[in-house]
């Protein structure tokens, strides 16, 4: 049972326990934040983080709270992050498997395609895609989903071509199933463990994805926050106001952390091949 | 990522390389300045950067100056006359030697104002003297101007470094001046590193006595505000330029260096776009006025570091009026809902603030006009884009409101006539009102200081009133200095002027 293997597994635990954090913080920014994170309060610029002020991080130069920008922004990173792995997973995977399952013309021209995407560093490729489609949260949705696509599609594709010469799948079409069947009712689920261990990473890279877009003035636009933009107005106040970088970087830090030990651990749960090893 | 790489890499760099200059030659008065742009030419009838203009301070001089009080002083021309409102005559300097040894005559001076008046320069001062009709070199050491008719700010044109005096026999050898020099100033060019660093040495043959106090003056690019000013602490740089307020904050507190800050000529201010809804209406843009807090906005964008100012800069005392004493300045939530309602906005409208995150796009400027303009119902859409996009909305007048930094005049006919009049080449307004052309006019047919201050008063009220734009505050210029210097005085056009009568210790 993978549920007592999670138990088991201290690294996947210690993951969960860090992202399953940011949810009840994101549950809990959805009906009470200390401050209101885009209100402008001139009277507290700048000021350091103390328990008596209300102000647990500080405030930012706008005299904004550091913490109620933080946990809206983590609703925010974590929606997009969600949303673009789940596009660029869907159609990644759906193109991978139907050019590993037809292979031929299809396989090339699907994988050529896939090459190309890839030839672009993830971070040029997603600048370029948000100056084409222009500077909306929503649209960073669409440029991380296109950075990911031809990884779902490599990776499924390769895992499809391994198992596809299998008895059963020969013994499914010698009984008359059909290839859309074939393809998801047989192949499908057998390939599901190097993608789920895919998608848990993709997370973690989506919100540094996001972080960077933003910080380069491509993401969330103010004066609503996301950890990347609020990271990119500390710059300059940094030296005199270190808080204001701190904690969005420790945020940013933390659940890329949550992400990486969560996949990190259901690789080594999920894997067959890991099964024995101790 | 890329700049704070950058950051670190110049930091690093400015650990490693050895003091130079000063402590390798201790008879050597040497001024290392940090800036944070490369100058982009030298040619001082073409440029139009600040960072250039910087360094022409230096190397030229003009016929007349400003000086820290911002009054017209004398600088080649030693003294003028000025026998009818279309007639200037100005005496020069006799003995005044160009950096290649010959003197400088009237003919220098008629073929300077020549070659700006030339449409083929091209050159930004031409618009400064584009009333003069003759230039005439009367002797050696006298140069008359006429005019085809009375231009109150000819004066304060001649002070730019645009109208600088240069030598012919240099421009024509070269073809132009951006690489090369051929001025009378105080610092003669040495040797330039582009993207480095520039080199000027004293002009032994200046014309003032005792003057430049220094032999040397070094300019090193240091493209990030933090490291302009780890240098200045680190002894490394003597002086730096730095624009950015949360930089200045943090040099105020800090025993090591002398910070020098002055109210400046720009102006911050919040634009309407007056040919689209719903801004062509005047009580519209009335109400934005009255919403819009500007000590509040100085505050929080700028650290403070700077003035609240109506429609002059603040700092151009003789013509300024206090934005206190002038109508529609904020904040006043009450009047400004009373006044959208009248205007048929009983609860309000959304529209889009046009800035950019360098500097002078104002993007914190634009964050608390947003949350100001909530107070009255007014929603506002930050359009953040790029430095190009957003130069390229300004040409095309393509925003309903920008945050602008404007280069202001100590001379009301200069900024003004150009910004508001109907015809003016940077009324990116699309302004048009009879009244306001009409004192514009009479602003500049005037002569007397009385009588162009009262057109000038009037006019401000109005502009106020008719708020084409929202003016908010200059911020200042400042120089963060070291403790070695001294004798520096500010200029609130951000001359580097003084620099011939600064001193350091070894």
């Amino acid at each position: 049972m993978p549920a007592t293997r999670l138990a088991k597994n201290s690294i996947a635990l210690a993951g969960l326990a860090i992202v399953a954090l940011y949810l009840l913080a994101i549950l809990v920014s959805l009906v009470w934040l200390p401050f209101d994170p885009v209100k402008i309060d001139a009277e507290h610029l700048l000021e350091a983080p103390s328990l008596a002020s209300g102000h647990l991080f500080g405030t930012d130069e706008f005299g904004r709270d550091i913490l109620s920008r933080i946990m809206k922004g983590s609703l925010v990173s974590l929606v997009i992050s969600i949303s673009a792995t789940a596009l660029g997973s869907v159609v990644g995977i759906f193109m991978g498997i139907w050019a590993g399952y037809l292979g031929g013309r299809w396989d090339h021209w699907i994988m050529r395609l896939a090459d190309v995407l890839f030839s672009f560093p993830s971070l040029l490729l997603a600048i370029f895609v948000m100056a084409v489609l222009g500077e909306r949260t929503y649209n960073v949705v669409f440029a991380i989903g296109i950075v990911y696509i031809p990884q779902f599609a490599r990776i499924s594709r390769g895992a499809i071509l391994t198992i596809k010469p299998a008895e059963f799948v020969k013994a499914a079409r010698s009984s008359g199933a059909g290839s859309a069947y074939i393809l998801f009712r047989h192949l499908l689920p057998n390939i599901l463990v190097p993608i789920i261990v895919q998608i848990s990473l993709s997370l973690s890279v989506a919100i540094l994805l996001e972080s960077s877009l933003s910080f380069l003035g491509l993401g969330v636009q103010p004066p609503y926050p996301s950890w990347g933009n609020m990271l990119s107005s500390a710059r300059k106040v940094m030296v005199i106001a270190p808080w204001t970088a701190v904690y969005p970087g420790l945020a940013i830090v933390f659940l890329v952390l949550g992400f990486n030990l969560l996949g990190d651990g259901l690789r080594d749960i999920l894997d067959p091949r890991l099964k024995n090893v101790k | 990522m890329k700049r704070l790489t950058v950051l670190l890499l110049a930091l690093l760099a400015l650990a490693l390389i050895p003091a130079t200059g000063a402590f390798a030659a201790p008879a050597e008065k040497v001024i290392t300045i940090g800036v944070d742009q490369e100058a982009v030419g030298l040619d001082p009838h073409i440029v139009t950067a600040f960072s250039s203009h910087r360094r022409l301070d230096l190397l030229y001089n003009r016929l007349v100056r400003i000086d820290d009080s911002m009054a017209i002083v004398s600088d080649l021309a030693e003294s003028w006359d000025n026998p009818t409102n279309t007639v200037y005559v100005f005496h020069l300097r006799k003995g005044v030697k160009f950096h290649n040894g010959r003197e400088m005559t009237s003919d220098d001076v008629v073929y300077s104002l020549n070659r700006v008046l030339d449409p083929k320069t091209a050159s930004p001062g031409r618009s400064y003297i584009a009333t003069v009709t003759a230039i005439e070199a009367v002797d050696k050491y006298t140069v008359k101007l006429t005019l085809s008719g009375p231009l109150p700010s000819l004066l304060d044109g001649l002070s730019s470094n645009n109208l600088a005096i240069v030598a012919k026999e240099v421009v024509e050898a070269n073809g132009n001046l951006q690489k090369v020099e051929a001025g009378t100033g105080p610092f003669m060019l040495k040797e330039w590193v582009a993207d480095n660093s520039m080199t000027l040495v004293k002009n032994p043959n200046y014309f003032e006595k005792g003057a430049p106090a220094v032999d040397k003056v070094i300019f090193r690019v240091i493209p990030e505000q933090a490291s302009l000013l780890a240098g200045v602490r680190s002894g490394e740089l003597d002086m730096a330029t730095i624009n950015d307020g949360a930089i200045i904050r943090q040099a105020a507190k800090d025993a090591k260096v002398t910070v020098m800050s002055k109210p400046g000529l720009n102006m911050r201010i919040f634009s309407f776009n007056t040919s689209r809804k719903p801004f062509d209406d005047v009580r519209v843009r009335q109400a934005v006025s009255l919403a819009l807090d500007a000590p509040e906005i100085l505050t929080i964008a700028e650290f403070g570091m700077g003035k609240v100012t109506g429609p002059l800069p603040i700092a151009a005392t003789k013509w300024a009026l206090a934005p206190s004493s002038l109508p529609f300045t904020g904040p006043d939530v009450e009047q400004a809902k009373g006044l959208l309602a009248k205007a048929g906005f009983p609860n309000g409208f959304t529209v889009k603030i046009t800035c950019s995150s360098t500097y002078e796009g104002g993007l914190a400027v634009a964050q608390v006009a947003q949350d100001e303009l909530k107070k009255i119902g007014i929603k506002a859409e930050l359009e953040v884009v790029e430095w190009g996009v957003y130069i390229d909305k300004w040409v095309k007048r393509d925003f309903d409101t920008m945050i602008e930094l404007r280069g202001g005049s100590p001379e009301p006919d200069r900024f003004l006539y150009r910004t508001f009049h109907s015809t003016g080449g940077v009324n990116n307004f699309l302004f048009k009102d009879a009244a306001v052309d009409g004192l514009l006019e009479s602003g500049r047919s005037q002569t007397s200081y009385a009588d162009r201050k009262v057109t000038y008063d009037k006019l401000q009220y109005l502009l106020s009133d008719r708020a084409p734009a929202v003016f908010l505050y200059c911020p200042n210029e400042n120089q963060v200095l070291s403790k070695r210097l001294s004798g520096f005085k500010l200029v609130g056009n951000g001359s580097l002027y003084y620099l011939t009568s600064t001193d350091v210790k070894p």
